[in-house]
C-alpha cells in the first residue's frame, strides 16, 4: 500500500519533469506524438544534424529550427481529412 | 484469611521472607519515591508556555461552525475586553478614585462571569442580544420582587407560616419566591416515601458564596460519562481485542464502546461511529500488529467513515493533557494518513485541526515538531490557500501573544507550501494593517518564522521576492509601538543571515532607517537594530561597489559594540558576540584596535562570571575570540588567553582551552611566528590544565592535540614533562585519569615519533609501559590502552619493529587472543584494529597457525551487533589472507557459511569479497563456485552474496576477465525457482555490469545480452526485494549494453493486451527515457502508417533528407 503511493508520487513528480513518460494507461496516440515531439527535437538541438538537414532543404539553419519547433505544437496530423 | 490458607497447604516451614512482610513491603513499594524517566523527561521539559495549549479554549462542537463574520466579532470583542480589563487596572493601580460611569458600564457588559461566556457564542447576535434584554429585565424584575417581599413585612409571616424551607442570602425559598425565579413549567415534587426532613426545627441557612474555581460542565452527555468512570475501568472492550492497556482517561472517550451492546437497532450512523471508535481505540492503545492493522484499515476507509466521525473523535482525544507521547505521536500519525486520504473534504474542520495540530509546532520533542509541521503543510495543500487563510486571520490580531506566535509559525509553513508567489498578496495586506499593531507584528514575525523554517544560508526561494519583502518590512522600522520595531529588525537580520550573501541591493533602503533606530533605541531593542545591521553588514562585503559603505557601519557599528560591551543584559551579550563574528573587521579599519576593542573584549568577557555562564555563551565568546584574533593580532590575543589557562577557576581555564584549540586549529601556521617565551607559556599552560581538571572533558584532550600537532617538533623541549605527566596520571588510581591519559598518547603518538629523531627510545618505552597495563580490569580504560597501542605501533619505523624485542610483537599478539574474547564493544574494536596492523605492518615473525587462531576468533566478531566492529574484522581477514595466503582463510570462511544466522553469513561473504580483493581473484574464486555445486540454499545464497560483494570491490579491468567463467554458475542461479537466488544473481549482474561500462567493446557483448535475456522474464516479480534488484541490473545492463539493443526488448511489451505485462514493461522504459533520453530518440520504432488508423500520417519527413 505504502509502496503503491510511494510509487505513484514518484511517477508524478517524474511525469512533470519528463512529458514522455508513460504508464499502462498511456495511449497509441499519445506515445505517438512524444515519439514525434522527441524526433523533432532531436532533430533540432543537435547541431550537427540541423546543419546537415539546412544544407539540404538550402535553408538557414534557425529557420530550419523555427520549423521543427513550429511542428512540434502538432506533429501528428489527419492527412486525409 | 490469607495465613489460614497459608498454613494448610505448606507442609514444611517456609524459609522465605514472611507473607505479612511482604505485604507490607509490596504497599511500600506501590508508593516509590523514585520517578520513571519518562515523568521526569516531562517534568523537566514542561514548560508554562507551552502548557498553555492545555488551557487554550478550544471548540470542538462539531454540528456548529461559526461563520468568519462571527469569530471576527468575538475577537474584536476580546480585544476591547482586555483593552478595559487594563485600563481598569491601572485606575486601580492609580488609587481608589471613582470609575467613570461609562467604563462600569462596558465592564459589567463586556466581562460576565468566564463560564456564562463560553455558551454565548453557539447563538447568533440578535438572539444574543434577545437574551441579553431578557436576563436584564428578568433580573430586575425579580429583584424588585424580592425586595418587596422584603419591604412588605411578609417576610416574617412566611419564615413563621412555613418555617421548613431553606433562606438562602436571607431569602426563604418559599413557594411563593420559587415561582418568581424559576421560569414557569416546574412542578412540585412530592417527597419519597421514607424521607425524614433533619432537624426539622431550623431550616439549613445557606450562604451562597462565590465560586472562583473551575466547575466542570454538567450537561447530561458528562454526567453520563461520569457515571461510567465512577464504575470499574474494564479490561476488556467488547469486540475489541489486542489492546495493552486502557486509561482511566480513556473511558471519558471510548465509554461509548461499552455502554452500548452490539445489537442491530443501531443505525447506520452511530454504527460507524462506533467502528470507528474501536479502530481508534486499538490504533492509541493496541499492539504493535494490531495497531498497524488498524492504521491501515482506517485510512484505507477515511472516505467512507467521513471526516466528520473520524475529526469528532481525533481531535478531542488529541486535546486530552494526560497523553502520553507515545500515543500523542500515533495520534498525530493517523492525522497525516487521513488527512491524504480525505483531501479535499478536510475543508469545514480546517480550523479545528489547525488549533489541534499547531500547538506543537512549539513542542520541545523535535520529531513531533517535523509532524506537525508536515501535517500542517498537507492540510494546507487540502485545504487551499483562500481556507487557510480566512480560517487563520482572526487569530492573526489575538490577544493571546501565544495564539499569535503559533499562528505566525503555521502561516509561515503555509508559506513555505504554496510558494511565496502565492501567499505574498495577503502577506503585504497584513503588514499594511492599520487597525492593529498584534496583525502587523505576526505579519513580521510570519517572515521570520519563514526565514526560520528554510534555515540560515538556504534563502534561494526567497531571494527573487527579497526587494519586495524589504519594501514591506521597511515602514515596520519606524513603526509607532517598539514591540513592531524590535520584531522588524529581527526578521531583517534573520532575512539577510538566510540570503547571504546576495542581495545587498535590496537591503540599501532600510539602511537609513535601521541606522536611525540604531541611534534611538535602547535595552533590547538596541539588540534587535544592532543584530539588523550587523547581519547587513557582511553581505556589503561580497559586493565591491559598497566597500566604503561597508567600512563606514563596520566603523560606526564597532564603536556602538564596544559601548554595549558592559551591558547586562543577556540577549545584548549573545548579539554582539554572534555579529563579531561576520563583521569584517581589520587592523587598517580600527587601527587602535587595542585599545578600542581587545581590551575591553578581555575585560567584560574573559571573566570567571562569564564563564561559569550558560554553555551557549562561552561557546559564543570563544567564537569570537577567535574571530578577533584571527582579524587583528593572533598571537597577542594567544598571549592574551593563554594567562587563563592557570587560572584558578576551572571554567575559566577550559573556556580558555577552548579558545586556544579553536584558534590555533583553524590556522596553526599563525604560530610560526611564536617566541620561545610564550611557546612555553603555551605548552605549559596546557598542561597545567590538563593535570588541574576535575571533571575530564573532551576539550582538554582536544586542545592538547592540536597544540601538539600545530608545534610539532617544537614540542621536544617539553617532551619530557609531557610524558611524565602522562606516566604518572596512567599509574592514577581513578579510572577515568588513566583512560584520558592513554588517549592523550594515542593523540600526540606521531608528534613524539616528529621529536624524536631517529631516536624510538621513547616510543619503545611506551609501548612497553602500555603492553604491561594490558592487564586492565576497567574495559574503557583498556580500550583506550590498546587504542594508545596501536598508535604508537603505527609511529614506530618498520625496521625498528622487527628488532624490537622488549616486548616483541611475537609477544603482543598471544596477549592480544584473550582479550578479542572481551564483551566490550571499545576493547573488541581496538583489539581488531590492532591485530590489523600487526598482520599489516609485521605479520612474517608471527607463523600462520597463530594466524588463524585469530582468525577463528574474528569469525565470532562478525556476530557483533556493532558495524564497525565487523568492519573492522572484514579488514582484518583481508589483512591476514595477503600474509598468509587465502587457502586457509577462505576453506575455513566457506565452512561459515552452512551457519543459521544471516548476519553471520553475509559477513562472511563480505569477507570472502573482501579476500578476493586482496589476493587476486583467481586464487579464491575456483574454491567459491566448488561450493556453490552444494545442493543448500544457504550456502549458494552465500557464494551468490559473495561474488556480489567481489565484484562490487573489483574494478572493471579485472572483472571483465572473469565474465565467461563466471555465467554458467549465473545462468543457473538465474533460473533457479528460489526467488534469493535470481534476486542476488542479479545484484552480481548489477556490479558486473556497472563495472564493465566502456569496457565490453565486441567482446563482452554477448555476454550481457545473456543475462538481459536471462533477467528480463523477472520483471514480473511482485516482492518489492526482488523487483527492485531486477530492475536496478536491467538499468545497469542497459547502460553496459546500450539503449540501441535495449530498447528493442522493450518496445514489444508497451502495448501488450494484458495489464500485467504492460506495467513492467513501462517502468523499464519510463526509467531508460529519464536516464537516457537522448539516446533513446534514434531507436524509436518507425512507424508510418498503422492499419487501423489509415488517416493518419505517422510519417516524419525530416528524417529522410538526403545530402
Amino acid at each position: 500500500m505504502a509502496d503503491k503511493i510511494k510509487e505513484t508520487n514518484e511517477y508524478n513528480q517524474l511525469k512533470s519533469k519528463y512529458v514522455g513518460l508513460g504508464n499502462p494507461d498511456t495511449s497509441r496516440a499519445e506515445f505517438m506524438t512524444n515519439v514525434h515531439r522527441d524526433t523533432l527535437a532531436s532533430l533540432s538541438h543537435h547541431s550537427n544534424v540541423l546543419l546537415y538537414n539546412s544544407v539540404v532543404l538550402n535553408e538557414h539553419p534557425e529557420l530550419v529550427r523555427q520549423e521543427l519547433i513550429k511542428k512540434m505544437v502538432q506533429p501528428i496530423k489527419k492527412a486525409k481529412e | 484469611m490469607a495465613p489460614e490458607i497459608h498454613k494448610k497447604r505448606t507442609l514444611a516451614p517456609s524459609y522465605t521472607i514472611p507473607s505479612a512482610l511482604s505485604e507490607e513491603l509490596h504497599v511500600e513499594h506501590t508508593k516509590q519515591d523514585s520517578v520513571t524517566s519518562q515523568e521526569l523527561q516531562s517534568s523537566i521539559t514542561k514548560s508554562d508556555y507551552t502548557d498553555r495549549r492545555k488551557h487554550r479554549n478550544a471548540d470542538m462542537d462539531f454540528n456548529t461552525t461559526k461563520s468568519y463574520k462571527q469569530i471576527m466579532e468575538e475577537r474584536d470583542l476580546e480585544r476591547e475586553e482586555l483593552r478595559v480589563k487594563k485600563l481598569v487596572e491601572k485606575k486601580n493601580e492609580e488609587g481608589e478614585r471613582p470609575l467613570p460611569q461609562e467604563v462600569i458600564d462596558q465592564q459589567t457588559q463586556q466581562s460576565p462571569p468566564v463560564r456564562r461566556r463560553k455558551r454565548r457564542w453557539d447563538v447568533t447576535p440578535e438572539e444574543y442580544e434577545k437574551i441579553k434584554n431578557e436576563e436584564t429585565e428578568h433580573a430586575k424584575k425579580s429583584k424588585a420582587d424580592i425586595d418587596e417581599i422584603n419591604d412588605s413585612k411578609t417576610l416574617q409571616q412566611i419564615i413563621k407560616s412555613e418555617s421548613k424551607v431553606p433562606i438562602i442570602n436571607g431569602v426563604p425559598l418559599t413557594d411563593e419566591v420559587l415561582d418568581k425565579i424559576l421560569p414557569p413549567g416546574y412542578i412540585k415534587v412530592a417527597p419519597p416515601s421514607g424521607f425524614q426532613q433533619t432537624n426539622g426545627d431550623e431550616a439549613p441557612d445557606i450562604i451562597e458564596t462565590q465560586l472562583d474555581f473551575y466547575v466542570p460542565p454538567t450537561d447530561d452527555n458528562s454526567l453520563k460519562e461520569r457515571s461510567i468512570m465512577e464504575g470499574q475501568i474494564p479490561t476488556e472492550i467488547p469486540g475489541v481485542n489486542g489492546l495493552q492497556f486502557f486509561k482511566q482517561e480513556d473511558m471519558k472517550y471510548f465509554g461509548k464502546l461499552v455502554t452500548t451492546k452490539e445489537t442491530d437497532d443501531l443505525s447506520k450512523e452511530e454504527k460507524n461511529e462506533i467502528n470507528t471508535m474501536k479502530l481508534l481505540l486499538k490504533i492509541k492503545n493496541g499492539s504493535q500488529i494490531t495497531r498497524k492493522r488498524s492504521l491501515r484499515k482506517l485510512t484505507d476507509n477515511a472516505r467512507k467513515f467521513g471526516a466528520k466521525v473520524l475529526f469528532s473523535q481525533i481531535l478531542p482525544l488529541l486535546l486530552e493533557p494526560n497523553l502520553d507521547s507515545q500515543e500523542r505521536h500515533l495520534l498525530v500519525k493517523l492525522v497525516g494518513r487521513i488527512l491524504f486520504q480525505l483531501d479535499d473534504l478536510v475543508r469545514p474542520y480546517t480550523h479545528k485541526i489547525l488549533v489541534v495540530i499547531s500547538p506543537l509546532l512549539i513542542d520541545e520533542d523535535f520529531t513531533l515538531r517535523l509532524e506537525a509541521r508536515d501535517i500542517i503543510s498537507g492540510l494546507t495543500k487540502a485545504a487551499g490557500l483562500a481556507n487557510i487563510i480566512s480560517n487563520l486571520r482572526p487569530d492573526l490580531d489575538h490577544v493571546d501573544e501565544y495564539v499569535r506566535n503559533i499562528t505566525s509559525r503555521v502561516f509561515a509553513i503555509v508559506a513555505n507550501t504554496l510558494g511565496l508567489v502565492n501567499f505574498f498578496p495577503f502577506l503585504k495586506a497584513v503588514l499594511k494593517s492599520k487597525k492593529n499593531w498584534t496583525a502587523r507584528h505576526t505579519g513580521i514575525k510570519i517572515v521570520q518564522q519563514l526565514c526560520i523554517l528554510l534555515g540560515g544560508g538556504n534563502g534561494n526561494s526567497i531571494l527573487p521576492y527579497l526587494t519586495q519583502l524589504v519594501e514591506v518590512l521597511k515602514p515596520g522600522l519606524t513603526d509607532e509601538v517598539l514591540q513592531v520595531r524590535t520584531i522588524t529588525a529581527l526578521t531583517l537580520a534573520q532575512l539577510a543571515e538566510n540570503v547571504r550573501p546576495y542581495g545587498v541591493e535590496s537591503f540599501e533602503e532600510v539602511l537609513e532607517p535601521a541606522w536611525l533606530g540604531l541611534r534611538k533605541h535602547r535595552g533590547k531593542g538596541l539588540a534587535g537594530f544592532l543584530k539588523c545591521i550587523g547581519a547587513i553588514i557582511p553581505l556589503m562585503q561580497h559586493d565591491s561597489n559598497y566597500e566604503e559603505y561597508s567600512n563606514y557601519y563596520t566603523k560606526e557599528i564597532v564603536h556602538i559594540m564596544t559601548r554595549e560591551f558592559n551591558s547586562p543584559d543577556e540577549d545584548m551579550r549573545k548579539t554582539i558576540l554572534k555579529i563579531v563574528v561576520d563583521l569584517p573587521l581589520s587592523r587598517q579599519l580600527i587601527p587602535k584596535y587595542e585599545v578600542e576593542v581587545i581590551n575591553p573584549f578581555l575585560k567584560f568577557f574573559w571573566n570567571r562570571r562569564t564563564a561559569s555562564d550558560s554553555q551557549q555563551l562561552t561557546r559564543l565568546v570563544v567564537d569570537a575570540t577567535a574571530e578577533l584574533g584571527q582579524k587583528f593580532d593572533f598571537l597577542e590575543m594567544l598571549e592574551h588567553i593563554v594567562i587563563f589557562s592557570k587560572d584558578d577557576n576551572e571554567q575559566l581555564r577550559r573556556m580558555s582551552i577552548a579558545a586556544i584549540n579553536k584558534m590555533v586549529s583553524s590556522n596553526p601556521d599563525e604560530l610560526i611566528g611564536l617566541d620561545s617565551q610564550l611557546e612555553s607559556k603555551l605548552v605549559d599552560g596546557v598542561l597545567y590544565a590538563f593535570q588541574e581538571q576535575t571533571v575530564q572533558q573532551k576539550i582538554y584532550l582536544q586542545g592538547f592535540g592540536t597544540v601538539a600537532k600545530a608545534l610539532n617538533v617544537r614540542l621536544k623541549p617539553h617532551l619530557n614533562s609531557i610524558i611524565s605527566t602522562i606516566l604518572y596520571r596512567l599509574k592514577n588510581k581513578t579510572p577515568e585519569i588513566r583512560l584520558q591519559a592513554s588517549d592523550l598518547i594515542t593523540i600526540i603518538a606521531p608528534v613524539i615519533k616528529q621529536c624524536s629523531e631517529g631516536d624510538e627510545g621513547v616510543l619503545l618505552k611506551l609501548i612497553l609501559i602500555l603492553y604491561e597495563s594490558l592487564g586492565e580490569v576497567y574495559p574503557d580504560v583498556l580500550g583506550s590502552i590498546i587504542n594508545a597501542l596501536y598508535a604508537c605501533i603505527d609511529s614506530v619505523d618498520k625496521s625498528t619493529l622487527y628488532v624490537m624485542s622488549n616486548p616483541s610483537i611475537n609477544q603482543i599478539l598471544p596477549t592480544l587472543t584473550p582479550i578479542l574474547k572481551n564483551r566490550q564493544e571499545k576493547v573488541q574494536e581496538a583489539s581488531i584494529r590492532l591485530v590489523g596492523l600487526i598482520a599489516q605492518k609485521n605479520s612474517e615473525t608471527i607463523n600462520a597457525k597463530e594466524w588463524m587462531r585469530i582468525c577463528f576468533e574474528l569469525l565470532e566478531m562478525l556476530k557483533s551487533s556493532k558495524k564497525r566492529i565487523r568492519v573492522a574484522a572484514n579488514d582484518s581477514f583481508g589483512y591476514i589472507a595477503r600474509t598468509i595466503g587465502p587457502q586457509d582463510v577462505i576453506v575455513m570462511l566457506l565452512n561459515n557459511l552452512r551457519v543459521q544466522e544471516r548476519q553471520l553469513r553475509v559477513c562472511t561473504a563480505v569477507a570472502m569479497g573482501i579476500v578476493a580483493e586482496a589476493c587476486a581473484p583467481f586464487t579464491v574464486l575456483p574454491a567459491i563456485m566448488n561450493e556453490y555445486r552444494i545442493p543448500e540454499k544457504n550456502v549458494q545464497n552465500g557464494v551468490l552474496k559473495a561474488l556480489s560483494f567481489l565484484f562490487e570491490y573489483l574494478d572493471g579491468v579485472m572483472a571483465k576477465d572473469y565474465l565467461f567463467a563466471i555465467t554458467p554458475l549465473l545462468e543457473d542461479a538465474l533460473t533457479d525457482r528460489d526467488q534469493v537466488h535470481r534476486q542476488t544473481a542479479a545484484t552480481v549482474i548489477k556490479h558486473m555490469a556497472l563495472n564493465c561500462i566502456g569496457l565490453t567493446n565486441d567482446d563482452y557483448y554477448e555476454v550481457f545480452v545473456h543475462f538481459l535475456n536471462l533477467i528480463l522474464p523477472n520483471i514480473y516479480e511482485t516482492s518489492p526485494h526482488v523487483i527492485i534488484r531486477i530492475l536496478e541490473s536491467v538499468d545497469a545492463l542497459r547502460v553496459v549494453l546500450g539503449n540501441g539493443s535495449f530498447s528493442n526488448y522493450i518496445w514489444a511489451g508497451l502495448f501488450h493486451p494484458a495489464r500485467k505485462v504492460r506495467s513492467p514493461y513501462w517502468r523499464i522504459y519510463n526509467s531508460a527515457y529519464v536516464q537516457n533520453s537522448d539516446t533513446l530518440v534514434p531507436y524509436y520504432p518507425r512507424i508510418e502508417h498503422l492499419s487501423d488508423d489509415e488517416a493518419t500520417d505517422y510519417k516524419i519527413e525530416e528524417l529522410d533528407l538526403f545530402l
